[in-house]
């Protein structure tokens, strides 16, 4: 898989536009997800995810092959992401899509009621963590998702967000703090 | 770089136990150690584990079918033709080319030896009177239910077509793959039947050579599946097959359609 993405990053360089398409078919569902953890919305992240790929053909004479594809084409997303909410200048973000649940009470309601079965608790856990995550900073977020959404080491959060180890780890450190904390108080 | 932190003291760090004072080095160390981040990171679970929950959130398939299709008008990859073309160059020692020309003319001697096996079946013969063996008309709901069934199948199959064969071979695609096979195929009676009481030559031939497709992957074993990944996709991306049939259902439902006659 690697090998291949290597070969069509190489005649995608060179001009092969067609080596450019299977690039973007490798990666077009990755780079949605990641998207969508990043702004909780998938038409946003729809939209997003296609900028990411068009931008990737504009710059790919950029690309200098010293990290992956992958690693380079989740730095774009994640730049784009995180403009696209500076941007935005929202305080909040919109609820993640697959966390709403119609009808249901707010995170406060939830708590107070008794009889609360262990799916419940698990529903109010992560409606808690999806509010935590629309109150972190972008970069904590893009840290958080990338860690745990994606699963990714350090070292690629950190070529990613165009950081420092340490930074990365500071980003992760704080926001997976300021979830439990959020967590606790509620 | 100071002393790790004792299992101890991360606990205490997690728990918020740690004394104000211990706090800050204990912080300032983890942040420059990654031995004992991990095992920070690790103390979290709870919350660690929900987060990876969540991030199996899926779009809605009429999203991704949107987005599928956007990025493909957008970034095109070649044709059946155009790589067949391309094969060519294999003259020149290009293996890959090589490659690809070998795949690519054993699925045409495929799709050639099932289009002969698919003309001369029984039913479908010229001679055999078609419509005698329409047992019993079908509604046009139950075509349309037909048709939203495909549709909604279409936009799987073209999430499938973009599953690599690592990805097949570690997750339950294979099931997915037959489960999907062996539903399609027993529309498609539906779909056959329907096309010989409209006498639609195209909608049947259609029908037809993707019935094929679909029996062999219903039979196929799982593990099997996973070396006809590569084979599944292009058959999916470069036939369009869904497409096409449930734009003919679509259309045969339309009383001023020309029809081919049988």
């Amino acid at each position: 898989m690697i090998d291949r993405a290597r070969r069509l990053v190489t005649k995608a360089k060179a001009g092969d536009r067609r080596a450019f398409s299977d690039l973007v078919r490798m990666h077009q569902d990755r780079v949605l997800h990641l998207a969508y953890d990043f702004l909780g919305s998938w038409d946003e992240a729809k939209d997003i995810a296609q900028d990411v790929f068009i931008k990737a053909y504009q710059k790919m004479d950029d690309f200098e092959g010293k990290s992956k594809f992958s690693t380079w084409i989740y730095r774009i997303t994640a730049n784009l992401c995180i403009d696209y909410q500076r941007k935005k200048k929202r305080s909040r973000l919109e609820p993640l899509d697959h966390l709403t649940t119609s009808g249901s009470k707010s995170a406060l309601e939830l708590s107070s009621t008794v009889e609360v079965g262990h799916k419940l608790e698990q529903q109010q856990l992560r409606k808690l963590l999806e509010s935590g995550l629309n109150e972190l900073s972008a970069n904590q977020r893009a840290a958080i998702v990338l860690r745990f959404f994606n699963e990714l080491p350090t070292r690629e959060i950190a070529e990613i967000l165009n950081c420092s180890e340490n930074t990365a780890r500071i980003h992760v450190f704080r926001g997976l703090n300021k979830l439990k904390t959020k967590i606790k108080v509620t | 770089m100071p002393q790790c932190l004792s299992h101890e003291e991360l606990r205490q760090l997690v728990d918020g136990e740690l004394p104000p004072e211990a706090v800050h080095e204990a912080e300032a160390h983890l942040i420059n150690c990654a031995v004992c981040f991990g095992q920070w990171e690790a103390m979290n679970s709870e919350v660690a584990l929900q987060l990876k929950m969540m991030a199996a959130a899926k779009p809605p398939s009429g999203l991704l079918f949107e987005y599928h299709r956007a990025l493909k008008r957008r970034f095109p990859t070649a044709s059946l033709w155009q790589r067949l073309f391309a094969g060519v160059k294999a003259a020149n020692g290009d293996t890959n080319y090589l490659n690809r020309t070998i795949s690519f003319a054993l699925l045409f001697l495929f799709i050639a030896f099932a289009a002969t096996m698919l003309f001369n079946r029984p039913g479908t013969d010229e001679e055999i009177p078609i419509a005698a063996a329409v047992p019993q008309s079908i509604s046009y709901q139950e075509m349309m239910s037909v048709s939203a069934f495909l549709l909604e199948n279409e936009m799987l199959l073209l999430e499938l077509s973009n599953i690599s064969t690592l990805e097949m071979a570690f997750s339950d695609n294979g099931e997915f793959v037959q489960q999907l096979a062996k539903e399609l195929a027993g529309r498609s009676i539906l779909i056959q039947k329907k096309a010989i009481e409209w006498n639609d030559l195209s909608l049947l031939r259609l029908i037809s050579s993707l019935d094929v497709l679909l029996v062999e992957l219903a039979n196929a074993e799982p593990e099997e599946l996973v070396q006809r990944a590569g084979f599944i996709r292009e058959v999916v991306q470069e036939m369009d097959l869904l497409s096409q049939i449930r734009l003919a259902i679509d259309a045969a439902a339309h009383p001023e359609r020309p029809r081919m006659s049988i």
